[in-house]
This record gives structure tokens, sequence and C-alpha cells, in this order.
């Protein structure tokens, strides 16, 4: 047992310890034993044999005598389940303070040991069970009938009546957002035993929709839909790519881009700068792609913003993101072929965004070396398709894709593993 | 000298019916209307008659595969034998049991060498407990001498002071191997080296052999003791049929000296004994005739006896107690020694102080003496001695220390405990129960760690019980002691001992139990209207635990919602009871800590696949890897799947199943 998983010995250093007493191991069956009586007060002066402890194993009752004269510490006080080995008290030089011999029976479990992991894990696991028990409800079904008597069903017969439900489990991605909504799960949750992000999500939905019935409604100019934070990406359709970093999008580009990052940064951007962006690059260019003589392609792409490697071919019906192609990084010799779509970002309509039910997403896309996106198949943002890898026909890919593999399917999995010439 | 008639009447015309019997089955046989084959006993009839003449209606009797002398010569039952052999629902059981598998009354026969000893013990023990004055008679050949079953029996028997006759039939042959190749030492000094006392006789010399067996069982019921009688004899005709390769001169003496045929040729000419042969023969004819003429047996909806179909299933609350697996279980054996008085516990090292290696019988013993006993180091006996006990109306409770253990049972448990209801046509029961802890993580090491339920899963007329840590093992033993009919076998965990049971969920969760006797219990997760569960999750037994700490986890970590059922019964099981949960999930995880080749986890996915393919099902099997289990914790923890290993197969079920 590590000193620092022990309770904080209530007489200050541990250099007036004469004896400690420990839960011996007696039987093959118990991991957890029972502190069952003290006979002993806390501060008590005792002699050396004499009986100070009483623990309850499932065999019988063990009986533990002090091993040095003193005065008696209690740790872990009468009723306490401690680990084998555990330490529940010290003879001490002098009378030791108050305090642990007050410790709840209750307080004493989550005290593991270390020793073992599936002593370990089981506490974990009475520890929420213990704080449930601790809770000022009753506990589930205990309305039935006298504890040890078998409870007959309900006398509703076939409906369960509702169980109060005293507890409840929290995801982290619940509980991230209730923190940052500042939220009061017990009472908006009430009913509820495991609450999901979800959940969240659905409440703040109603109080959208709550609070605007309370004033008129008026579209949301771009500047309020800026404002709403990107909700996390729903796993794991779509993961984030780990691709170099100065391929990401700047720090504050929001929805629009370049030109319409934040309602600051749009401050500050010239007409002449939106008139390039939009008209030039997205519309124009956007539109010569599908038009341009093969070899002329892969220049309009470069002029888009598109970063690519050599010897790469992009059939003229493919889309290659509309509205941010510098996202997208391609390397040697890809091939990108008809009715192909890469996208980086997924804008959801007005309603789904403002909820948060469909996050905006604005990840970039890396097709590495020597890979090859086969006809009508759709690479999704955040996606990095590994170094000669095959996206076979019809395929929509959500994860990365590793190098030397092919994928098919929707969602895209791996379907075989080329050989690695290394 | 034809006063012999007159002397032995009775057991003349039994030995005669014998002969004329076999005769006709042989004659039967080659018509063709038998099934299979039959063992005759010609030359050996005065054996069973020499035994019968001795017992009363109070006894037991078990006979062999060649038990169609022994079943006349105590029933006289002739139209049941024939009925039987042919298959007849006139046969005492109705055409289910066949040549070797006879039943009326306190005769009983099995097919299986040695087995037999051990129930014969049990069933002397259930007299002697009932004080019914009855005695248990066995029949072993000599080929049997080579079985491991009759000694453990023999020590046990002579150990407890039961009242059993071994009758050992030695006819110099077992099937076609000669005694000289396959018999050393001395016949009687295995009897005499367990302090049994030893008895010779032979059928040449047969109203000797009539004296002596006389003497014999009535110095067992005078003393309580057990004898061994050694009756020399010689079977005339093959062990089955077409199947004897002694040469004809080796034979031919044996038939000159037999006893029935020396009889007959030396009243040949008595009318008195024309006329009691032509009576036997018409009385033989006519029961043949009422065989033929009789209808088939039928075997009625196995499938219905065996397995519980669909329906719809209660889900209720219950609850209980919370305390040490141990406690409970130790409190429900109690509360059963109090509430039935026919309850008797065996086992090894049950006795108090030490009350069990798991010390679930502590305390027993010094409460009811008589009723919970220490056995020697005998598990297939003692499952027998089991058997026994229950066929004569005990309620025998076996403890088998380690699970692993029970392959020592396997021969009592599959061909003497699961047959003989459906063998014996019903007219037996055998409310046998063995209790057995399985399960690793304690550092055993490969043959005290196992879960071998696997081997005993699906034998059908057998139920398999098994602990989790979700429902009392007092309630559950309260309600097999009140219900059972079938032998169980109910699978302890080593775990479970020292953990806790106790009905507190887990927050978030809602725990329910089918209302069935035997429920499975259901962590069924509180999402509100809105929410479903992403996986099914089933464990058995002990990985209830790590499953639970997994489902906590999985929610908390990754927002996967289990719906964990733990049943109570494995076999029969019922995979309806999943239909609701599996229509919304559609991914099941099945996790055991046994095998998972051809396990319980494969029954489960199978009998889901069938039924509930349509909703097109992902499933997953989580068990230990296939290798013996290690001692070391840290190789242990490699090889058995903890609450680790259930959440990341349950994500790979989920990641990889997008419905």
């Amino acid at each position: 047992m590590s000193s620092s998983t022990e309770p904080t010995p209530t007489s200050g250093s541990g250099a007036g310890v004469l004896a400690e007493i420990r839960v011996p191991r007696e039987t093959v069956n118990d991991d957890v034993v029972t502190v069952q009586d003290w006979h002993a007060r806390h501060g008590e002066h005792v002699r050396v044999k004499q009986l100070v402890c009483s623990i309850e194993t499932s065999k019988a009752v063990l009986e533990v005598e002090a091993e040095a004269e003193g005065y008696l510490e209690i740790i872990h006080a009468k009723g306490a389940e401690v680990p084998i080995g555990a330490l529940v008290g010290r003879v001490m030089q002098s009378v030791p303070g108050e305090g642990a011999a007050s410790a709840s029976p209750a307080a004493a479990i989550s005290e593991s040991n270390g020793h073992s992991a599936p002593a370990r894990s089981s506490n974990r696991l009475r520890d929420r069970i213990e704080s449930k028990r601790s809770d000022a409800h009753a506990p589930v079904g205990s309305g039935a009938a006298a504890p040890g008597a078998l409870a007959a069903p309900d006398a509703s017969g076939h409906q369960l009546p509702d169980a109060p439900i005293t507890t409840q489990t929290i995801s982290k991605k619940a509980q991230r957002l209730i923190d940052e909504h500042q939220l009061d799960p017990r009472s908006i949750f009430a009913g509820l035993g495991l609450v999901r992000e979800v959940d969240v999500i659905r409440f703040l939905e109603k109080r959208v929709q709550a609070r605007k019935q309370e004033s008129p409604p008026e579209p949301p100019s771009p500047a309020e839909w800026a404002k709403i934070e990107p909700m996390p990406t729903p796993e794991p359709r779509v993961q984030a790519a780990a691709v170099n970093s100065a391929y990401l999008p700047g720090k504050s580009k929001g929805l629009f881009g370049d030109a319409a990052a934040s309602a600051k940064d749009r401050g500050n951007r010239s007409v002449m700068w939106l008139a390039w962006n939009y008209l030039w690059r997205n519309w124009f260019l956007g539109h010569m792609v599908r038009i341009a003589p093969r070899g002329v392609i892969l220049k309009l792409h470069k002029m888009r913003g598109v970063k690519m490697g050599r010897d790469v071919f992009i059939d003229p019906t493919a889309i290659v993101e509309t509205a941010f192609p510098e996202n997208i990084t391609i390397g040697n010799d890809v091939r990108i072929t008809a009715g192909c779509v890469i996208m980086t970002h997924i804008k959801a309509p007005h309603y789904l965004r403002e909820t948060g039910l469909v996050p905006v997403v604005l990840k970039p896309v890396v097709l590495e070396d020597h890979c090859f996106i086969g006809v009508n198949s759709v690479v999704m943002p955040g996606v990095t398709v590994g170094k000669a890898s095959v996206v076979t026909s019809g395929s929509v890919v959500v994860n990365n894709v590793p190098p030397y593999t092919m994928v098919q399917g929707n969602p895209a999995k791996v379907i075989k593993q080329f050989p690695r010439p290394e | 000298m034809s006063d012999l008639l007159d002397q032995y009447p009775q057991d003349l015309r039994a030995a005669l019916t014998i002969r004329f019997v076999e005769q006709r089955l042989l004659k039967l046989f080659s018509e063709g209307k038998l099934f299979g084959t039959v063992h005759t006993c010609i030359g050996q009839e005065f054996v069973g008659v020499s035994v019968a003449r001795c017992l009363n209606d109070a006894d037991t009797l078990f006979s062999n595969h060649r038990g169609h002398g022994h079943f006349l010569a105590y029933r006289r039952n002739i139209v049941g034998l024939i009925g039987e052999i042919m298959g007849k629902s006139v046969g005492v059981c109705a055409g289910r049991g066949g040549s070797q598998h006879v039943q009326q009354d306190g005769f009983y026969s099995n097919g299986i060498q040695g087995g037999i000893v051990p129930v014969t013990a049990g069933m002397a023990l259930a007299h002697k407990m009932q004080k019914t004055g009855g005695v248990g008679v066995v029949y072993v050949g000599d080929g049997t001498l080579g079985e491991g079953a009759l000694y453990e029996s023999m020590n046990i028997i002579s150990k407890w002071d039961l009242p059993v006759l071994l009758v050992n039939e030695n006819n110099l042959f077992a099937q076609s191997t000669s005694q000289t190749q396959t018999l050393a030492g001395d016949i009687n000094a295995r009897a005499e080296a367990f302090g049994i006392k030893a008895w010779h006789s032979n059928t040449w010399e047969w109203s000797k052999l009539f004296d002596n067996m006389k003497a014999c069982i009535e110095e067992i019921r005078r003393t309580g003791r057990p004898a061994w009688h050694r009756v020399d004899t010689f079977r005339l005709m093959a062990h089955s049929k077409g199947d004897d390769n002694r040469p004809e001169e080796y034979v031919q003496p044996f038939r000159e000296k037999d006893p029935i045929n020396a009889l007959l040729k030396q009243y040949e000419h008595d009318p008195r004994w024309q006329a009691l042969i032509r009576e036997i023969e018409a009385e033989i004819e006519q029961a043949v005739q009422q065989a033929e003429g009789a209808p088939w047996g039928t075997v009625d909806d196995a499938m219905a006896r065996n397995t519980q179909r669909a329906r719809g299933y209660r889900w209720v609350r219950k609850s209980f107690e919370k305390e040490k697996g141990v406690a409970s279980v130790r409190k429900g054996l109690e509360q059963g020694m109090a509430d039935h008085e026919h309850l008797v516990v065996i086992g090894e090292d049950i006795e108090s102080p030490y009350g069990g290696a798991f010390k679930c019988t502590q305390g027993l013993s010094a409460r009811w003496p008589e009723r919970v006993r220490n056995t020697p180091i005998s598990e297939g006996a003692i499952a027998g001695i089991g058997n026994g006990l229950a066929m004569r109306g005990m309620l025998p409770v076996v403890e088998i220390m380690f699970g692993d253990f029970m392959t020592l049972c396997m021969d009592q448990w599959i061909n003497h405990a699961a047959k003989f209801k459906f063998m014996f046509n019903d007219k037996v029961r055998i409310p046998v129960i063995l209790r057995t802890p399985m399960g690793g993580k304690r550092g055993y090491a490969a043959t005290h760690s196992q879960s071998i339920e696997k081997h005993f899963l699906g034998l059908p007329d057998t139920q398999v019980l098994c602990l989790h840590h979700r429902y009392a093992p007092a309630l559950m033993y309260a309600d097999l002691f009140r219900t059972i009919e079938l032998p169980t076998l109910v699978i302890e965990n080593k775990i479970l001992y020292g953990q806790n049971v106790h009905a507190e969920p887990p927050a978030g969760f809602d725990l329910l139990f089918t209302d069935e006797v035997f429920p499975t219990a259901r962590l069924k997760p509180e999402l509100g209207a809105h929410g479903q569960a992403d996986v099914t999750v089933v464990c058995v037994g002990g990985m209830s635990i790590d499953v639970e700490e997994a489902a906590v986890r999985l929610f908390q970590d990754e927002e996967i919602v289990c719906d964990v059922f733990m049943p109570t019964r494995l076999y029969p099981f019922d995979v309806g009871v999943l239909e609701q949960s599996l229509t919304e999930t559609r991914r099941l995880l099945v996790v055991e800590e046994g095998q998972g080749f051809a396990g319980f986890g494969a029954e489960v996915i199978a009998q889901a696949a069938e039924r509930f393919g349509h909703l097109g099902i992902a499933a997953r099997r989580l068990s230990a890897t296939p290798n013996p289990i290690p001692a070391a914790r840290p190789l242990e923890q490699q090889c058995l799947p903890g609450a680790s290993a259930v959440v990341n197969k349950a994500m790979e079920i989920v990641r990889e199943f997008v419905h």
C-alpha cells in the first residue's frame, strides 16, 4: 500500500508509530473485509497481545491483537469495508488526535490499496454505489419489500412504476457542455439516469425555441451565426485528421472562410478582396475547371488555391471543394477521377447549425502521394487518404485511410492491404 | 428327484422363463423384429433367480447391460420386457429404454459399466436414512472389475456401512476378451481389502448358490454392512449378436455342464416338466403377440420439454440484502436444510470446522450431522451417490470442490442423471443438485481456474444455473429446492464468493428481473423517451462484475450505452429475453470467461441469428484466449477477459456496425 492512498494520520508524522494494525489475508475468498468492531477506544492505552480489533471475513471473525504497547489510533471505524492488507489502525507513542476515528464507514472503501487490479476495479464500482446509497432518496425497489425478502412483483403487474432516479451518470462530453452552459443536470434532466451529449443539445435547442417565441423571430445575421460556437464533431463519422498544422485554417476563419471569418476580421477586408474571393476564385475559376482543356485544369486548380504536387490528374467533372480550396493538399501522382467530390466543409441549414444539432465543420483534406480516388467517390472533411491508397468507386470516405490500403463502401471500410515496398 | 419342482417351484419356473424368453428374443432378432442388439444371459439364469428370491418390494436392484434375467427373476413381467425390447408401448419404458435400460418399481438397469455402483450406493444410503430396511443390489460383471467407479464406491459403501450387495457375475469374458488377458490379482481379495465380506458361489451348484445368497442377504439386513458375492458362471451365447469368437470346443463342455440344460435333459420325459415348459412357452408366445400388436410408444414434444419458447417477458424489481456471495450461498443451504428434511449435503471437506474449501457449508454439519457428510476424494462416486439419493426421494446437494473436477463427474452426469428420466419413460424423478465453483483470476492456474460450463450445456433433461452478483444465491437456492424436478448443475464463482451480491444498480441504470423462477437480471439504462441503447451485452457468471464496470466506463468515456443481461439459467436458455433490447440496439456482445468456441456465447448468437436475423444483428463474442490458464497474475490477466477488454470489444462493435 503506497502511503499516498492512506488516510492522513491524525497525529502528524509517522515518527510516533509503534506498530501497525493491518488486515491479514486469511481466506482465499476475500479481497475486501469488514471491520466488525474495535475493542478499544481511539486514544486508549493498549498492551501487547491485547485484543483490539475484530475483522469479519466471509469465513470467520478474525481477532487482531496489538503488537506493541501504546495508544490506539483508529483509522477505519467500525463497519468500514477495507481491502486486504489495509492499515486499519496503529499503536502510537502518544495519544493521537481526533478525526479519523469518526470517519464514516462508507468513506473507507474508496481508499483502494492498489495491491491488485481486481480489488481496485471492484472498489471503483462500489464507490459509486456507496455514493448512491448515501443519497437522501430511498434505494430503488426498497419500497416493495423488506431487505432480505424476495420482493413480490410490483402490485400493478405489467406496468412498472417509475422508480425514483436518485443519481445520474453524466458522460464526459455531456459534462463539458453542462459546464460550458452552467446547467443544473439534476433539475433539467430529472427522470434521466444516463445523460448524454445529445440530451444536453436537445435541451439547448428547446431553450432557443422558447426564447424565440418570447421575442418575435428575426433572421439571424451572419454575425450571429459566426458567434455560434462550432459544436464538437460527431464521432466516429468524422474524425480529426492528423495533418500538418500548416494546412489548418487560421484561428478564426468562421463560417465564410477568409472573407467572413468573424465580424472583426470582416471589417478589415476590402470590397475588392471579397470580390476576388467570391467572384474570381469560387465562381469564375470554379466554373472554368469544368470546361477548360485538360492541360489547363491543373493550373486553374492551383490558381484556386489547391496545393498539389507533380503528375496529378483531376477530371473536369470532379468537384475539388467549392468554397475553401486552399484547405486541400494533394501529393504527387494522384488521380481524382470523374464525378468525385472532395469537401473540406460541412455547412448545414441555419436551424440545424444554430441548435448545434449539426455542427459546422471545416477541416483540411490531404491526399497523399500515389493515391487513387475512384469514380463518384466522396471524401469528407478532415480525411487524410494515405500514400498509395485506393478509394474504390462510389465510396464515401469519412475516416482516415491508412497508406497502402483499399477502402470501399459507405462509410468506406478497409477491404484490402497492399504489401508495402519498404 | 422330481421333488425339485416341489422344493423350488417358483425358482425353477423363473429360470426356465428366462432361458425361453432369451431364446425367443434371439429368434425375434433373426426375424428382424428387434432394433439394435440383445445381450442374452443364457447360462447365467440362476444368478438373477438366486438374488430375486431373497428380495422384497422395499429393495432396489440395479442391473447392467445384461439384465433380462435379473429383471424377469425380480419382476416377472414378460410382456413388459419383450415389448420394451421390441420398442412397443407395452414395454416397461414404452420403447424408450430398450434392452439395456429397463425400469420397473425397484428395478433399474443401465448400459454403463461401473457407473451403476455409486448410484446403487446412493439408493442404499437413502434406504438407510429413510429406515426402509431395503437393500441395494447391484450387478457387476467380471469385465467391470476394470472400472475405477467400482472401487471408489466400494470404499464409500464400506466406510459408511451401506446395505449394498455387489453381485459379481464372473463369466470369464469381457465382451470377447478373456479374463486371462485383463484381470490381475484375486477377485474376492479386492472386496476384502475394503473390509467388505466376500462370498463365493457358482451357478452349477445352484441350490448351494441359493443358500449362500440367502445367508448373504440376511446378513446384510441384520448387520447393515455391505457384502460382495462372486458367482462363477458361464455365458453360453455371444456377448451381443454374432460376435462370439470362442472356439466351439471351449464352449461345448460348459454347454453340457449348464444347469438348465442338465435339468431339461434329466426331466425330458417327466410330464410335470413338460406341462410347465408348455405353460411357459404359451405365456411367452402370448406376450410376443401382445407386443407385436401394440402401438409404438411416443416421444412428446422434446423441444417443449427442454426449451422455453418465445413468450412475452415481464420485468419486475426485486430486492435482497447486500451480503458476500459465500454468505448468501451458505444462507441458502442453511434455509434449505431447515425447510426440506430430505435435503442432504455431501462433498469433500465440507464438514465443520473446515466448512468446504470456500466455506460455503460452514456450520451446517454442526446443526445436521446426519445430513451433511464428508466424502473421500471420489468425485465420480459422490456424483453417482447423489443420483441414487435423488432417485429414492431424497434431495441431494453434491459439492464438487472445483469446477475443473466436474470432468470426473461427466459419466454420472451425462449417462446417468441426464438419461434416467426420459429413458425410463418419465417414471423416475432425479432431483439432484451439483454445486461447483468455476472461474479464474485467483492465481489457481490451469487445473483450478477453468470455466467449463459449456461442456454441460445442452444436455436434455438437465438444467444449468449460474450465479452472478446481481441475484442473491440464497433466493436462487430457495427457489431451486422448492421447484427442482431435473438434475441441476449450479455454477458458482470463486470471485463472487468474496464479492457482495446486491440489488443496487450503478447510477443511471435500473435493475430488472424477468418473472421466471430463475430470472435473468437486466441493467437497463435509464435514457428517457428519446434514448436507446447502443449494444446488448449478455454476460455469464462472474463476468457480471467486469461487464457492469465496463458499462459505466463506456458511458462516461465514450457515450456508448450498454443494455446488460445476466442470465441465471444457462440451460435451457431462450434468446427471446433479448428481443426488445436487440430490436433497439441490433448489436449483440456476449461475454464469457471460458473458451468461446462452441460455448454459451456461440449458442446465444446462433439463437439470435435464427430468431432476429431479419434485424441485421451484428454480434461479437468475448472469451478467454485459446490456451490453458497460466498461474501468474499478469499472464492470467492477458488470457481472461476483464472490464477493459469488454470496453474495447463494445467500442469495436459500435464503431464497426453503424446502423
